[in-house]
């Protein structure tokens, strides 16, 4: 899947910069896929496509 | 920009008056209770097209207003944009955009969002408002997000997103008042739909739409900071990753436990019932051939496919369960990881989960998975899913030639036979859809799993009860139509011609039945099937089920009176074993249902995958059955 495809599917998923994610839940094999919460939903995904994603640790307001 | 005159709907595709009447759609994210929001509207009313699963397809209702306007409501496939990713969600987008060519254009949107999880469903308003159309925005479920404290300004939002705002309970009496009153004032304003100002929009577009939406939440929303706690305590175990998957087979382990027990005090009822019709007809004063042809052919022929309602209403039951309660997303990510492995997506799970009752909602339910290889490979394998039209076949063989005695006394030795097939038929799907991911789509990557997990959510009775009685009807239109028909088609198969006058052999030996059997005899021979059994082949392709009732009325008519209500007596004293266990192979793949082919050339737009289907099918069950025949021999079942 080209880049801004992927771009584009997780900003719709909520992914947006500013946004609080947390990451609540991994699968039983190599931990994948990953449960996030990302504001107030929680999204499935895979760490492959999760590793688009760019997180500061502790940026708490 | 020219509009299209609506088109006249053909006659008993809707009903007359309400062909002009004006179209309110509803759209929204997947998960908001649209469809329980439609059910509330339109009750039973709804004509759905085929199965409606997962909303894969539009659903049209007829709702009169508190006005007394005629409405049409249109429920869509969820969606978090008009960008369409996948067919469930391009059904949507050209609705909406009014491209479609059917005469449902929308003259007003109406966006249902989960009061409790606005975010996302926000920035799709934003996205709606582009399209031209009048909009409204109806707060759903608005009891569950007071619940946890959400506070939401109604006011304010209409305000910030210059749209009229209501607020809807669609399970609760009077519940969706607010909305049906906005419906009735918008369509009263009789706006026109302007020209469209969307356009797909790019990251930048979307990126920015989003911030909006963020902004007006912070601005009007009071209190989501914290999640659901039940949600969160659940998954504490339903997602944990050994756990989860224990659960999920125990899930499974319980459905179709409850599939074969709690059905049949129904299906026992059922029986006595077309019993006592078929002795009342036996009594009444009527030609011989007349009384053969309502007892052997109707009767006991549609009787014998009807027997099954029970258990296909308990195995939609659970999936309509667990799709309303939240739980099949977690299904779908539970087992992304184990199916990827033989190539297949997660979201193939819930497809693959409804092909168990039938694979035509399972090959529709496809439309949820956006990468067309993933889907097509889906689609391949979904027939393998043993479906319920093949319990009555795998019922009635079992019954005859397995012994019901308890193995490790601890489980049946029946209920044994019937997992196994089960298994055969998934093990058999993996390595179809492994086979196909490495061959066909050699070295192509896969394809991202993304997906929503929503907050679990209490079933509606009255949603839950009407997703059931659609699948009945459907059901039972089925057994009224296309399997009745079968059965009056091999009834006269094996009735004609009659036997000549003092004839020695039973009389279906003289029918047309007999001669079609034989001919294909040396097709079939090495699979150690007799012509009985190519018979009740023939109309099998219509439906598979019928095969039961095929051999019933075929051995009825060969055997006597006494011989109908005693199919599996008849079957164990005429057919050998291994001819019973080859039929059985034979029917875990053969394609013997004209409707799941026809559904597959209509998903995957043309002929090509229908043949794929079928010869692939057909191959793996003359192997199958070829090599469960001669191996059931060697080992002294001839």
């Amino acid at each position: 899947m080209p880049a801004t495809e992927l771009e584009r599917r997780l900003i719709e998923l909520g992914f947006v910069e500013g946004a609080d994610v947390e990451v609540l839940h991994q699968g039983l094999f190599g931990g994948d896929p990953i449960a996030v919460r990302v504001a107030h939903t929680t999204i499935g995904l895979r760490r492959r496509e999760a590793m688009a994603i760019l997180v500061s640790v502790g940026a708490e307001p | 920009m020219s509009v299209t005159a609506p088109t006249i709907a053909s006659p008993g595709a809707d009903s007359p008056a309400s062909a002009s009447a004006p179209v309110v759609a509803l759209v929204g994210n997947p998960n908001c209770g649209k469809t329980a929001l439609f059910n509330a509207l339109t009750g039973s009313r709804q004509k759905v097209a085929n199965y409606p699963g997962v909303t894969v397809e539009k659903k049209v209702g007829p709702l009169t207003t508190p006005a007394g306007r005629t409405v049409r409501i249109v429920d869509l496939p969820g969606t978090y944009s008009l960008r369409a990713r996948s067919p469930d969600e391009e059904v949507t987008r050209d609705i909406v955009l009014g491209r479609t060519q059917s005469d449902v254009i929308p003259d007003l949107i109406v966006c249902v969002a989960d009061a409790s999880n606005l975010r996302l469903a926000l920035r799709l308003v934003l996205e709606l408002k582009q399209v031209g159309r009048p909009v409204l925005l109806s707060l759903n479920m608005m009891d569950i997000a007071r619940k946890r404290g959400i506070e939401i300004d109604a006011e304010k939002l209409s305000r910030e997103l210059g749209i009229p705002v209501v607020t809807s309970v669609a399970v609760r009496r009077g519940g969706t008042d607010a909305l049906l009153a906005e419906i009735d004032r918008r369509l009263a304003a009789a706006q026109a739909a302007t020209g469209t100002l969307w356009t797909t929009p790019d990251a930048t577009a979307l990126r920015r739409a989003q911030k909006e939406a963020d902004r007006i939440l912070a601005s009007v929303v009071k209190g989501q900071g914290k999640p659901d706690s039940l949600t969160t305590r659940v998954d504490a175990v339903l997602l944990h990753p050994v756990a989860g998957l224990i659960v999920l087979l125990a899930i499974l382990f319980v459905m179709f436990q409850a599939v074969f027990a709690w059905a049949e005090p129904g299906m026992d009822a059922i029986e006595a019932l077309f019993h006592f019709l078929g002795d009342l007809v036996e009594r009444l004063p009527l030609p011989a051939l007349l009384t053969s042809f309502l007892k052997d052919g109707l009767i006991g022929g549609v009787g014998s496919v009807i027997v099954f309602l029970p258990q296909i209403v308990i195995l939609f039951f659970f999936i309509l369960l667990l799709e309303d309660l939240g739980y099949m997303a977690r299904a779908a990510f539970l087992m992304d990881r184990i199916m990827g492995g033989a190539g297949l997506h997660g979201r193939a799970f819930i497809p693959l989960l409804s092909s168990f009752a039938c694979a035509i909602p399972g090959v529709m339910a496809t439309r949820v998975i956006d990468d067309r290889r993933d889907r097509l490979t889906t689609i391949l394998v979904a027939p393998l899913m043993t479906c319920s039209a093949r319990i009555p076949v795998y019922t009635l063989i079992i019954g005859a030639f397995i012994p019901d005695r308890q193995v490790w006394g601890l489980v049946g030795l029946q209920g044994l036979v019937m997992f196994g097939l089960y298994t055969v038929g998934i093990a058999s799907a993996l390595g179809v859809s492994f086979v196909v991911k490495r061959i066909i789509w050699r070295g192509k990557p896969g394809e991202p799993f993304m997906l929503e997990l929503p907050d679990y959510k209490l079933p509606q009775v009255k949603s839950l009860a009407i997703g059931l009685w659609m699948r009945a009807t459907i059901f039972l239109k089925r057994a009224g139509t296309i399997i009745l028909s079968m059965m009056i088609l091999i009834w006269v198969l094996a009735t004609f011609p009659q036997p000549p006058e003092g004839a020695t052999e039973p009389a279906i030996n003289y029918s047309l039945a007999a001669r079609i059997g034989t001919a294909i005899q040396p097709l079939t021979e090495p699979l150690g099937f007799n012509w009985q059994i190519n018979v009740a082949l023939i109309p099998g392709m219509a439906a598979r089920e019928v095969a039961v009732g095929s051999l019933g009325t075929i051995y009825a008519i060969s055997g006597g009176e006494e011989a109908t209500d005693k199919i599996a007596e008849t079957l164990g004293s005429q057919w050998s074993l291994a001819t019973a266990l080859a039929f059985l192979a034979w029917y875990v793949y053969a394609p013997q249902c004209a409707p799941t082919l026809a559904v597959i050339r209509r998903e995957t737009g043309g002929w090509r995958w229908l043949w794929v289907t079928f010869f692939y099918m057909v191959t793996l069950a003359y192997v199958a059955a070829f090599l469960t025949y001669r191996i059931a021999v060697a080992f002294g079942g001839g």
